[in-house]
């Protein structure tokens, strides 16, 4: 899945904007979504399906499939919102809050109305908030993240951490893949046990493998005259698009007055 | 003379043996220098030892006559002169993108960018990268990964090009292209020395041509009368190029060998055969 998301990044249709401005359009929606009303932010879910579908081709199978992500923490979650338990000799305490109550034995178990609300609150957020991040996900390729955080003078350290970890982490699957694969080749995972075993296998050969790639990696760094900085450097190609600078002004604007409104009465 | 090495010994950390020993030898500047042996005779170290990679436990290496101390200083201006092609590409490529990879060796010798963006323009079109330019390492085939890693060490324009097992993980279309390339490379004056066990590719590429058995160098010389020592390769276990064995039994039937040696070259330099 994590490769199949950097293959699409890199092909999106919104590639050629600068990703200074896709970075500050989901921003400010993150922000506007994190403070508003729920219709609001119904709105900025849906206006982002529409970026990312429509505008920048993400196939609406894989962004659906993507949605349910922060929906299935939202179930797993709704449980602990919406039930309440009392004991039963205190239960007209609760009364206004009871949307419905069974007693079983001294334990009063009823559905919260208040938690009702709060977890409508809170799928409401949660769906535009993950909209914004998968908007920047999709359509924003890791690299040009690192170079804005660069030119935002994000300390080095980090920014080179950032960039080795997302060079090494496809070596590292890459390896572990190869791992299983060789050990399914030869019966590595018939029983549970076996299965057992063979992933331990693979945990410690990861280690030693890693290990020796450090070294090797190290010296392929010292012979191209590492300085304890990675410092690189590429052209620039973004085109700035007037008809997307527009639409996504003019709608943040619309957002911004309806929050206002909202506020104000 | 670019690098010279006067009895060297290298062991690893915690090895019983050393995996280069009391090894002497000249790297003619200018030729094309091949570098046979099997596997684990010390070609690789050897290659390391070259680049500063490594410290000698004894014995010296000069680099264009001066013996080299180890300083950063030296380590640096040998380095931006020596460029050493890793057998897998993976331990070499740091960047994220085909273009900051290559660019990476150009920033850390602190050029201006004017320059850099020159020299990785040039070198994109010369190794055919540039509608890869932008896009991530991790998105290449393993021949796309060894072009940048070569690309990475010709873009600093090295005196001395060292590559461990170039053909190893390329299929025969890319070792044409291969050639090609290093045949370019060479008319530019570059000195190159490649260590690796493919006798066919080395055959057909070198000039001078050593041979290396238990981290020495054993024999040396003209790669055309090299591989005339027939009996002498086949001790060392390394056999024979294909063409050297069938040429010797064509000559056996009465067929000059001149002839078809000019046409095996020719054959592996051009695309279509």
């Amino acid at each position: 899945m994590h490769h199949q998301i950097d293959s699409l990044v890199y092909t999106n249709r919104l590639r050629h904007l600068p990703p200074e401005h896709k970075l500050s359009f989901a921003a400010v929606l993150f922000i506007l979504g994190y403070g508003s009303v729920p219709w609001v932010q119904g709105a900025i879910a849906l206006w982002l399906a529409v970026w990312i579908v429509g505008y920048a081709k993400i196939p609406a199978k894989i962004y659906a499939r993507l949605l349910l992500l922060p929906l299935s923490f939202w179930l797993t979650s709704v449980p602990a919102l919406l039930l309440g338990v009392t004991a039963t000799s205190r239960w007209s305490a609760v009364q206004p809050d009871v949307m419905q109550g069974v007693v079983v034995g001294p334990v009063y178990l009823y559905l919260s109305v208040q938690g009702w609300q709060q977890a409508s609150e809170v799928f409401a957020r949660a769906l535009t908030l993950t909209s914004c991040l998968y908007f920047i996900l999709l359509t924003v390729p890791f690299v040009e993240i690192l170079r804005v955080l660069r030119q935002l003078r994000c300390p080095s350290l980090m920014v080179e951490l950032l960039a080795l970890m997302y060079r090494f982490i496809f070596m590292l699957a890459e390896t572990a893949t190869d791992l299983v694969t060789a050990q399914r080749s030869r019966g590595g995972y018939l029983t549970w046990r076996v299965r057992l075993r063979s992933l331990g296998l693979v945990v410690s050969q990861l280690v030693v493998r890693t290990l020796d790639s450090y070294r090797q990696i190290s010296l392929g760094l010292q012979s191209r005259n590492f300085t304890g900085e990675l410092q690189v450097w590429h052209a620039r190609r973004h085109k700035p698009s007037w008809r997307y600078s527009t639409e996504a002004m003019a709608g943040c604007l619309l957002l911004a007055i309806a929050t206002g409104i909202y506020y104000a009465n | 003379m670019p690098i010279e090495f006067d009895r060297v010994t290298y062991t690893y950390p915690c090895a019983k043996k050393p995996a280069v020993q009391e090894l002497s030898l000249r790297i003619p500047p200018g030729r094309r220098c091949g570098l046979i042996g099997r596997n684990g005779c010390g070609k690789s170290t050897l290659l390391r030892l070259a680049d500063g990679l490594f410290r000698p436990d004894r014995g010296k290496l000069y680099w264009q006559g001066k013996p080299l101390d180890y300083s950063r200083k030296s380590l640096r201006t040998l380095r931006q002169q020596v460029g050493l092609v890793f057998q897998d590409p993976e331990h070499q490529l740091v960047a994220t993108t085909v273009e900051e990879d290559i660019s990476y060796g150009l920033c850390n010798l602190g050029l201006p960018e004017s320059e850099i963006a020159d020299r990785v323009q040039r070198t994109l079109e010369d190794f055919d990268l540039l509608e890869l330019a932008n896009t991530p390492i991790n998105h290449l085939s393993l021949g796309q990964k060894k072009r940048v890693a070569i690309a990475d060490v010709m873009v600093l324009q090295p005196q001395l090009l060292l590559m461990d097992e170039p053909t190893a993980y390329l299929d025969p279309a890319q070792t044409r292209t291969l050639f090609r390339r290093l045949e370019r490379i060479h008319v530019a004056g570059t000195t190159t020395l490649i260590a690796t066990h493919d006798l066919d590719f080395i055959y057909a590429w070198a000039d001078w041509l050593m041979v290396m058995d238990c981290g020495r160098i054993v024999l040396e010389g003209p790669a055309e009368d090299l591989f005339d020592r027939h009996q002498e390769l086949r001790t060392l276990g390394l056999g024979l190029p294909l063409a050297v064995d069938l040429l010797t039994m064509l000559e056996d039937n009465g067929i000059s060998a001149d002839k078809i040696r000019s046409q095996i070259v020719k054959r592996s330099s051009c695309e279509e055969y």
